[in-house]
């Protein structure tokens, strides 16, 4: 029982008439300009780390439909050599080629339609009957049913010595290291985004445990701990956190939807295709929204995380 | 006792840290006194506080003494106690004193001999630069920050500047230490409502603290300070800024929070204040020691 329960009477005026009591409000106070800054910066944050992430995925999936399309075909090269009939070395090679095990189709170019393919290097107009003009044979593989592509130039070359398989490796390894190099950069400017983020978190946090110093005066006073103390912070940064998330979250979902619908708009143009090639259709799919939802929490999370942090070390650099 | 300045014999650094008092017992001389109100309050006024003081000792869910005094039995000890700020004299010299539970003193001196920093000290929001604190039987040296903010949860300490948080409602002001307890709010609604009305301030549970005048401020800090039913009560200069009515009633309200079982130590320099109860004893700081009056 408390004393003031069992004196008769009060020391002051009794108040039947109490009001009923209000709702728990928070100890470190929502309204600021710090915190309005802060929810503005990790919306944007947000937004750019989901954009890198994302891109960087779209970057990496686009790479490996590259390196399949191109890993499905291969051409087989026929020079004209002297005291050699090329096109009977052309009938040659492309036989040997559609018996081989994992050769879907080999299509052989006609002189003209080869001669067609210098035309970008040559210009147009010129005579190149005259031309020793190589012969070109284009071969579809079969992904089910992996070639020998070096057991194949071996064979190829034994038999028909003007005939050089090309499976396009080096194009394919140039292509591969290009989209890992984008996929690191996305990555490299995602984990800067991330932290500049946990900067800005860090300066705002010990701006408002200056800003709030009387606060956490007098919490100390009644005999709060520097952990109740570093939660009450780390609530107030979790709420601001999530805020910025969620507008940031639902920025990056707005942009992707209309990128995709901008690349269905513009596909027949070149400008689009050329987008098409490096980016896909700009769908990012369930999974690319999956990691923008954990993206958001992780920063909600990682706000109240390191605000809690940073309270929690200043209290006990104070104490 | 009466204390009238220097005409009053003065004991320095009066009880030895080992002179432990026995502890207190109902009827002693040192347990709680049913305390006289001095000064013209009229007839009703003084019938008004017998009635607020007929308290019954044996309603109190007191613990057990050693588990919250320690084995000296003391709640509060200094032993040459020594603090200065900077490069500069000692704020505080060679102070000695303790004090014991259901006690009641009178904190007094000039202004700037040290009364708020050796309140300071008491709530562990300074270290000393020499000596010994012990509080609640624990050396407040060796207390971890966790051990601090556990002990100041059996201190409660009313400001002159009051220290409410603008933010909060009274009610909230009020309802923090129960807060910082990790108590459900549902279980201290009651409480704190109860203890609201009991200063005065029942209606004004769902004020903000910057519209409400400096004595309900000072009531509310007063309520603040109550509400976790404190073994120490620190007070600075708690009626400096209400009338004399209201000064004898915040008093009124401390007599009866020690006749609860809670030490009470009020900072002031208010003379008057001081004459209002003659059983308290007297604290002077004076020249940065401590001079004791029992």
């Amino acid at each position: 029982m408390r004393f003031w329960s069992s004196t008769r009477i009060t020391a002051f005026e009794f108040d039947e008439d109490a009001e009923e009591i209000p709702r728990e409000t928070a100890l470190v106070p929502a309204d600021s300009v710090t915190g309005r800054a802060l929810v503005t910066v990790i919306a944007i944050m947000t937004f750019l780390a989901a954009l890198a992430a994302n891109v960087a995925i779209l970057v990496a999936d686009a790479s490996v439909e590259w390196r399949g399309d191109i890993a499905r075909e291969a051409t087989v090269q026929v020079r004209p050599i002297a005291g050699r009939d090329v096109e009977a070395d052309v009938k040659e090679a492309a036989e040997r080629l559609r018996a081989t095990h994992g050769v879907r189709e080999a299509r052989v170019y006609a002189k003209s339609e080869s001669e067609a393919l210098l035309t970008p290097w040559l210009g147009e107009g010129l005579n190149l009957s005259e031309l020793p003009t190589p012969r070109m044979i284009v071969l579809k593989l079969d992904p089910d049913r992996p070639v020998d592509l070096d057991r194949l130039r071996t064979e190829l070359e034994r038999a028909v010595p003007s005939a050089v398989l090309d499976d396009h490796h080096m194009f394919i390894e140039r292509l591969g290291d290009m989209a890992r190099a984008a996929v690191a950069l996305a990555a490299l400017i995602f984990i800067l985004i991330l932290a500049a983020m946990a900067i800005a978190v860090a300066s705002a946090t010990r701006a408002a445990v200056a800003t709030n110093r009387e606060i956490v005066e007098v919490l100390h006073i009644v005999g709060a701990a520097d952990s109740f103390i570093a939660r009450e912070f780390q609530r107030r940064f979790l709420a601001l956190g999530l805020r910025g998330a969620l507008v940031g979250g639902i920025g990056a979902v707005a942009f992707f939807a209309l990128a995709q619908l901008a690349a269905q708009r513009w596909r027949a143009t070149g400008g689009g295709d050329q987008m098409e090639a490096m980016f896909g259709d700009f769908s990012i799919g369930p999974s690319g929204f999956v990691i923008i939802v954990l993206l958001a929490g992780g920063v909600a999370a990682l706000t109240g995380y390191l605000s809690q942090f940073i309270v929690l070390r200043h209290l006990r650099r104070l104490g | 006792m009466r204390w009238r300045g220097s005409a009053v014999a003065v004991r320095r650094n009066a009880a030895s840290p080992r002179e432990a008092p026995a502890r207190p017992r109902r009827g002693e001389k040192n347990a709680p006194k049913q305390g006289i109100l001095k000064g013209d309050y009229g007839e009703e006024g003084l019938n008004c506080y017998d009635a607020a003081t007929r308290f019954v000792p044996s309603a109190i869910e007191t613990p057990p003494f050693g588990a919250i005094f320690g084995r000296d039995g003391f709640v509060l000890t200094f032993e040459n106690v020594g603090l200065r700020y900077g490069v500069g004299a000692e704020t505080l010299r060679d102070v000695n004193f303790q004090v014991a539970p259901r006690t009641f003193q009178f904190l007094t001196g000039p202004s700037g001999a040290g009364k708020t920093t050796l309140m300071r000290l008491i709530i562990m929001a300074l270290r000393p630069t020499r000596g010994l604190i012990n509080i609640f039987g624990k050396d407040t040296a060796a207390l971890s920050n966790e051990e601090i903010a556990e002990n100041r949860r059996n201190i409660g300490v009313v400001f002159q500047d009051f220290r409410l948080l603008d933010h909060l409602t009274l009610y909230e002001n009020v309802a923090l230490p129960l807060r910082v307890l990790g108590r459900e709010e549902s279980s201290y609604r009651g409480e704190v409502t109860e203890l609201l009305r009991w200063v005065g301030l029942g209606e004004r549970a769902h004020a903000f603290p910057t519209i409400l005048s400096g004595g309900e401020k000072q009531r509310a800090a007063i309520a603040r300070a109550l509400i976790a039913q404190p073994k120490l009560l620190l007070a600075d200069e708690p009626t400096g800024n209400v009338d004399p009515t209201l000064a004898r009633r915040i008093l009124r309200l401390f007599i009866e929070l020690h006749k609860s079982g809670t030490a009470v130590i009020i900072a002031t320099h208010d003379l008057s204040l001081m004459d209002q109860y003659e059983d308290a004893r007297r604290l002077v700081l004076a020249d940065g020691r401590l001079h004791i009056f029992e």
